[in-house]
């Protein structure tokens, strides 16, 4: 009785309300804020929506049915209550580590903090901190030890430090989002080569004027950098591989640049390999060594036993440029995710690679790799990668470590190695000779009871998945695109390739999965990706929690340089051409084929379903969710199968009679200025 | 610690009629005793029973499931006990017996059934075959299907059930090798030994330290004893070798008992010494140097379990749609043997599917040809025991895989290709074979193929 | 059309070669330089075609990149010169965009070639090529006629407009009629001048852009008539360009109707039969060292705006050098061996030797070696506009 009682009451109240709306003399903001929450409870309570807001929302949806609709499908988003634009806690969360050539300091970057500390390394503790702005991520030191040079992932620059005074002393500016950075000693003087993720290119910097010399284009996303002794050459690895067509082999690739000349000299392919971080150079045997990810997104996810889905391993490119050959890291019944950084023992006989996915540092035995590489037929060689038996020749050990270790440093003598546990803010300190442990460097207290960290925790341990074979950070590199598309068989074996989302700036962009099913992260990541892709338990709730949180802390892409302030003139005329409601003619757009229709701002996304005529030859559906466009420069290649290879070809190849938004009276001005817009959401 | 204790002396009218009365003689019972402790303080977890042994401690270590026989006339089940107090529960209640319980990671558990007769051959349908059940269910569902025996369980870490098998039941057994399958019944695989000549294989366990070790003996030997050995899980068909420093022991039992200790169970030294319980470890160089831990005089401990180190085995989800009677099958490659593929040349054009019939013999399921670059896409009877055999043009059999795989219902299933290296990854190529929807074999399209799924022999 | 009084007019070839018969003498041996020229001949030519690996004989395009690789853009591929000798082609399957290739380009900063096809622009770096068209870039025509690299800028003259691609951000932006002076979108070259872009316009002349500013200037024909120079040296030849080169402040200029230089204040234009232009029918110009290397229909055309050199190949095949000096009579000699083709498309000139790209194969001309190398004509400006 009470209960009913209080239904009563509160449905009085809600139809009193919005009574009282219409005679209230509200702003247009306030009323419509009123509206939704009078909408919202009605909802709850199983009321029907009145007339009116049923017309407004056929007529602003142009769909009949709107049963499945509410207010917030348009209202109440605001960029402000995204989680990623909210202040959050900052953890110091190493990254790149470089000793001073006398080996008495460790300069440590933390790239979440701004700040770049040295430490001590026979006090171990943190002698200086200098504030770095702009997310300082990878860092290199001059032979001298009197510069150090620092990459600023989100100020697309590199700063050079005084190490004496520990101040920031030059500038440069690069391309979009810098990672990898090398020094190299020319004959025509002092080098920086600095690995642009975000642009697809190496600069070259002369270090001393910090001027940018040349822009070299490198594979997708370029990420480690490692310069020969000689100067003479730098090795940039690119993270990303490129895809020619969604139903071909991948490839990443090793770039070689001559940095006197300022060229590219060789390009090694990665045939079916991605995710390379970092290159470690074996000048003495002549070979290049790169981690990566051999990874089979061709293939219908049917298992994942057998290294069906991906698998680690090792890039040995010989420096002549006659072969790569790539080794496994991985084993039979065991996988070691995410291989990040890879350095060589000084003497040669050894290599230490990190494992962020599986939280371990594999030590390797380079003299028995080697002796196998020399001895292996040619076709032994090439399905090396294959045979989950052969890493058991030459692993060392395993040593374990704390969560998500990504860079190492040697120490000079190459007596200790330094491990950046990236997300407990610690460094281990590992004896090279006996394989011991000796003790932690502590930055910080790990972030244990932030709810972000614990999901980034989640989001990079590959615990979760059969055998620990990848993480959620595999296919997601820094929460973003690997840039393939995948077969999964949770409908079946078919031909049916789709394409890898980006979870940058996805917080409020409900429903997900192309087909538009699952209405929320926790959905989306729960027991039926558990099912399909996992092959393991589901998360736990208080895991899918803090999981959710740190996926919705991303903040979108970026495929804009930090330096560009204002829109270009061809960017504003986009901005133009996407809110248009009539064509250049005057004609008018119909409502439902207007670009911001669909994807309305702040999201660009209505997260409603739509058919703009995009369904592939075997897609299932003509519907998709509409995804949205924050970051979308940045996640090539396009549509729910990754058949658009480029924000072009939606239109130019994939456009079906004026349904994807009316584009038929574009000339290519236009549609170039149309791409610019997209490119600064 | 959990011990099988059995009588140090068996009545001499006694004939064992099946596998575990020859194990467990009557009197044997299932012990709580702590190591190095005194037997009085021994607390038997299956009093009053007529026999009782094969423990398997639970994953929270509170409770144990073992096999029992409440008389002479009942037929073995399993048992589950708590470890503290309380009484042993039946679990089953199976005609012919059940045996080799073990936990899974959902808190079911599965074992064998039937338990084989004394002198059984290792053929026909009467080899026991796995089943998986809630504890107090009493429906089990049935996790294998034909192969010449399914028993020894064990739970690896990954989640996966481990245990001994003939293989296909066509061919003669040489060997008893290790394979393993999903909790669901899905992804049955080679796991190894499989080509390792004249051996039986028992008690498989999975160490902390990346190991599985069992105990082997001939073929054709009537002990219950063996050797030691271990394979590396990161090489499981090619890292068999013997335990270091257990040559020459007697072992009944083996059980990892933490990161680099192995619980043994084995004869003292001595003509009249009984079995105990031994720590292996790293030092140990031969019996002498091994440490008894526990040693009832009045019984022979010839069983020892202890809860699983290391971190609780994953679990999964199941794939199995009951609802449907058929899975897919899929071969990137059918001309793909390690060293050969269709790229190459198609030696193979065709595969022809088969399953033994009741009688004994092979029965023709039905044929599709291969597309350009070997590829197969196969919708295949659920729950059937079946084998394939690849065709080139003028019909003469390339190559042969008996009858030993199945797919579960709805289980979408995969192979490389036809006896590649077992650890094989594929090639990242799109298989020609999903460009078009699943072939259906005539004997579906008939109505005919689909068996029902049996549960265990009324 | 006006003939200039202070030079002979051209004897037709056949009127040569009757003068020569005539004569009885002897001619003069090919072999010898000649001492007085003020830049270097070609003595003889080595010519390639499919017996050294180059797919198909028409070869539209030529370049020596500054690592001295050769490089040819033929009807059937893009072809590199290997150390052996022969050439090794590239084509679809290496990624290239479209087997054919018209127009080659080299940033020096990066050594990337920029390769222009009937279907799209390629990158090639270091083995990699990368193709972008006019479906999935910014690319405003697949059709790339011309390409040049100006600093970060890569420039092609395309059906639809000129492109310009800026490699730091990836932006591409259009000029066309609809934005710039051109009458119409149809751009056969593009050269860059300096710190402007030079882009020739198929009936507009020369679109003169100044990135800076943003602004254009155009260079039309005042003349205004397609046939006839009805007022020589009044600017542009012809309206519809060919092709354009850049050297040193000094613009040449190919058009259909005759040839044209401008140095950024006065024009000076020839057409055959009033000078010595074997033809009006100009394709391509090289510039170097202040000497125009123009190729045509009938040959190949060498002068710093005073002497002239031509190269032809009769018909019997066989190669003539005619050597032009101011107010002296034409000298013509055989050559011991010919141009693969008279029909020239493509040049690519150095100190060490010229590479013609014809439409019967790729020809090599061996230099003689030169007396008098200038950097310029020592001719004075008033001689240069004659």
């Amino acid at each position: 009785m009470k209960t009913r009682g209080m239904i009563i009451l509160s449905v009085a109240v809600v139809i009193g309300l919005g009574g009282l709306l219409a005679s209230l003399n509200l702003n247009t903001t306030k009323r419509q804020s009123l509206r939704i929450f009078v909408h919202d409870r009605k909802q709850a309570l199983g009321l029907n929506p009145g007339q009116r807001d049923l017309e407004h929302m056929r007529i602003m949806t142009g769909l009949k049915d709107v049963s499945n609709v509410s207010c917030r499908h348009c209202h109440g988003i605001e960029l402000e209550h995204m989680r990623w634009n909210k202040p959050r806690r900052r953890h110091p969360t190493p990254e790149g580590m470089v000793h001073s050539p006398d080996g008495g300091g460790l300069f440590v970057a933390l790239a979440d903090q701004n700040q770049v500390v040295e430490i001590d390394t026979a006090t171990r503790a943190i002698k200086r901190r200098a504030t770095v702005p702009g997310k300082p991520i990878g860092l290199a030191i001059a032979p001298a030890g009197d510069r150090l040079f620092v990459t600023c992932r989100e100020a697309d620059t590199v700063v050079a430090l005084n190490t004496a005074r520990f101040e920031v002393i030059g500038t440069a500016a690069v391309g979009i989002s810098p990672v990898g950075v090398g020094f190299a000693q020319t004959p025509n003087g002092d080098r920086l080569i600095v690995a642009n993720t975000g642009s697809g290119d190496a600069s070259v910097i002369d270090a001393s004027s910090m001027t940018e010399l040349a822009r070299v284009n490198t594979g997708r996303e370029p990420y480690g950098v490692q310069t020969s002794a000689d100067g003479r050459l730098a090795f940039v690895a690119s993270r990303l591989a490129e895809m020619p067509h969604a139903d071909q082999a991948p490839a990443a690739e090793l770039t070689v640049i001559d940095t006197v000349r300022t060229r590219a000299v060789k390009r090694y392919p990665l045939e079916s390999a991605h995710l390379s971080e970092s290159i470690a150079l074996d000048a003495n045997r002549g070979w290049a060594l790169t981690p990566m990810v051999r990874v089979r997104n061709l293939i219908p996810i049917t298992q994942v036993a057998r290294g069906w889905v991906m698998s680690s391993g090792i890039a040995f490119a010989r420096l002549d440029g006659s072969e790569v050959v790539q080794m496994p890291l991985d084993e039979a019944n065991a996988y070691f995710a995410d291989p990040a950084d890879l350095v060589l023992h000084p003497r040669g006989h050894r290599a230490y690679i990190t494992s962020g996915g599986g939280d371990v540092v594999t030590v390797l035995d380079l003299d028995r790799m080697f002796e196998w590489l020399e001895e292996a037929s040619p076709a032994a060689r090439q399905r090396a990668i294959h045979d989950l038996e052969l890493a058991h020749d030459y692993v060392v050990a395993r040593i374990p470590t704390r969560r998500n270790p990504s860079r190492l440093a040697l120490s000079p003598d190459g007596n200790t190695l330094y491990v950046a546990e990236r997300l407990e803010d610690s460094i281990l300190l590992i004896d090279t000779r006996t394989l011991e442990t000796l003790g932690r460097i502590e930055l910080g207290d790990g972030g244990a009871d932030d709810p972000i960290r614990r999901g980034e925790r989640i989001f990079t341990t590959a615990a979760k998945t059969f055998q620990s074979q990848f993480s959620c950070r595999s296919c997601h590199p820094d929460g973003h695109v690997d840039g393939l598309t995948y077969d999964f068989d949770g409908d079946g074996i078919g031909d049916n390739m789709l394409d890898n989302r980006s979870l940058q700036g996805l917080a409020g962009t409900w429903p997900f999965k192309w087909n538009g099913q699952n209405p929320s992260l926790a959905v989306q990541c729960g027991p039926r990706f558990a099912k399909v892709l996992m092959r393991t338990d589901p998360f736990s709730d208080d895991e899918l929690k803090d999981l959710v949180a740190f996926i919705e802390s991303l903040p979108p892409a970026r495929s804009r340089s930090a330096h560009l302030t204002e829109l270009t003139p061809a960017e504003r005329r986009g901005r133009d051409i996407f809110f248009a409601t009539h064509t250049p003619d005057g004609e008018g757009i119909p409502r439902d084929r207007q670009c911001h229709h669909c994807h309305a701002p702040p999201l660009y996304t209505s997260r409603m379903k739509t058919d703009v005529g995009t369904r592939g030859p075997t897609s299932l559906i003509d519907e998709f969710d509409t995804p949205h466009l924050l970051g979308i420069g940045a996640s090539a290649p396009y549509l729910h199968d990754g058949r658009a290879r480029t924000l072009e070809e939606l239109w130019t190849l994939y456009q079906t009679n004026d349904l994807h938004g009316v584009s038929s009276y574009m000339n290519k001005h236009q549609l170039n200025d149309l791409i610019e817009f997209l490119k600064t959401l | 610690m959990v011990v099988t204790q059995i009588p140090l002396a068996v009545r001499d009218d006694f004939r064992p009629t099946d596998l575990l009365d020859d194990r467990y003689p009557p009197g044997s019972r299932v012990a709580l005793v702590q190591p190095g402790s005194t037997p009085s303080r021994t607390r038997v977890l299956s009093p009053a029973f007529h026999a009782a042994g094969g423990p398997v401690i639970g994953p929270e270590g509170d409770r144990v499931l073992f096999v029992g026989k409440r008389t002479a006339a009942s037929t073995w089940q399993i048992y589950e006990s708590p470890l503290t107090r309380g009484v042993p529960t039946a679990q089953t209640a199976l005609p012919q017996g059940a045996m080799d319980p073990v936990y899974l990671t959902d808190g079911r558990f599965a074992f064998s059934s039937p338990v084989p007769k004394t002198g059984q051959a290792a053929a026909g349908r009467d080899l026991p075959e796995l089943y998986a059940q809630q504890p107090g269910d009493r429906q089990p569902t049935r996790l294998t299907f034909g192969l010449a025996g399914a028993t020894e369980s064990t739970i690896l870490g990954d989640g996966r059930i481990l245990f001994v098998s003939g293989g296909s039941p066509q061919v003669p057994v040489t060997n008893l090798a290790l394979f393993t399958i999903n909790t669901d019944g899905t992804e049955l695989s080679a796991f190894a030994a499989q080509h390792d000549g004249q051996a039986r294989i028992r008690r498989p366990r999975e160490t902390a330290d990346g190991r599985v070790l069992f105990l082997s003996s001939a073929l054709e030997s009537t002990s219950t004893d063996g050797q030691l050995e271990h394979i590396f899980t990161a090489r499981p068909f090619s890292s068999r070798a013997a335990i270091p420093g257990t040559a020459g022991m007697h072992i009944r039992a083996a059980e990892p008992a933490s990161a680099d200790q192995v619980w043994v169970t084995m004869p003292g030294q001595g003509t009249e010494a009984t079995y105990g319980v031994y720590v292996w470890s790293p030092q140990t160089t031969n019996q002498a140097s091994s440490t008894l831990i526990f040693d009832d005089p009045q019984w022979h401990e010839v069983e020892v379990a202890a809860r699983r180190p290391g971190p609780k085995p994953m679990g999964r989800l199941s794939t199995v749609n009951e609802n449907m009677p058929t899975g897919l099958l899929l071969c990137l490659d059918a001309n793909y043997t390690g060293t050969t593929s269709s790229q190459e040349g198609m030696a193979a054009t065709r595969v022809r599917f088969l399953r033994p019939s009741p009688e004994g013999a092979l029965e023709w399921l039905g044929e599709i040809p291969l597309q350009a670059d070997g590829s197969f896409l196969a919708e295949v009877p659920a729950n059937t025991l079946l084998g394939l055999e690849t065709l080139d043009d003028a019909g003469q059999v390339v190559s042969r895989l008996p009858p030993a795989f199945w797919v579960r219902p709805g289980e979408n299933r995969s192979c490389v290709g036809c006896h590649e290296p077992h650890s094989t990854c594929p090639e990242n190529r799109r298989p020609l074979a999903v460009r078009h929807p699943p072939a259906r074999l005539e004997l579906i399209q008939q109505g005919l193929a689909q068996q029902p799924s049996p549960s265990p022999a009324q | 059309m006006n003939t200039h009084p202070s030079r002979p007019p051209l004897p037709s070839r056949g009127l040569a070669l009757a003068l020569i018969l005539l004569a009885g003498a002897p001619t003069q041996a090919a072999a010898e330089p000649a001492p007085d020229l003020p830049f270097p001949v070609i003595e003889r030519f080595e010519n390639f075609g499919p017996d050294h690996g180059i797919p198909a004989s028409k070869v539209h395009a030529v370049l020596k990149t500054t690592d001295a690789e050769l490089w040819i853009g033929t009807w059937d591929g893009l072809c590199r010169r290997e150390p052996s000798g022969n050439f090794r082609r590239f084509g679809p399957e290496h990624g290239l965009s479209h087997k054919m290739v018209l127009c080659l380009a080299e940033d020096q900063q990066t050594g990337d070639l920029w390769v222009g096809t009937m279907r799209g622009l390629n990158r090639v770096s270091a083995g990699r090529i990368t193709a972008y068209t006019q479906t999935d870039s910014g690319l405003p025509n697949n059709v790339i006629y011309g390409v040049a690299v100006s600093g970060d800028r890569v420039w092609v003259a395309t059906a639809a407009g000129a492109g310009e691609l800026q490699l730091k951000t990836g932006t591409w932006k259009i000029y066309d009629h609809n934005n710039s002076l051109m009458h119409e979108p149809w751009c056969y070259a593009v050269t860059e001048a300096g710190d402007k872009i030079m882009i020739g316009v198929w009936g507009g002349g020369i679109v003169e852009h100044d990135p800076r500013l943003g602004s254009f200037k155009e260079h039309r024909d005042p003349d205004r008539d397609f046939h006839f120079d009805l007022v020589p040296d009044d600017g542009p030849i012809n309206d519809i360009t060919s092709w354009l080169a850049w050297e040193n402040g000094v613009l040449w200029q190919c058009t259909y109707f005759g040839m044209s230089r401008y140095d950024g204040r006065n024009w000076k234009t020839w057409v055959e039969g009033k000078s010595p232009l074997l033809s009006n029918f100009t394709q391509f110009v090289w510039a170097h060292r202040g000497v125009a290397w123009i190729g045509m229909d009938r040959g190949l055309s060498v002068t710093d705006g005073i002497t002239w050199v031509n190269y032809l190949v009769d018909d019997n095949d066989q190669g003539i050098q005619q050597i032009h000096r101011p107010n002296q009579p034409v000298e013509i000699k055989p050559m011991p061996t010919a141009l693969a083709n008279q029909f020239v498309l493509g040049l690519q000139v150095d100190d060490e030797e010229a590479w013609i790209a014809t439409s019967k194969g790729l020809s090599r001309g061996i230099l003689a070696a030169p007396t008098k190398l200038t950097r310029l004509s020592e001719a004075t400006p008033d001689q240069r506009n004659q």
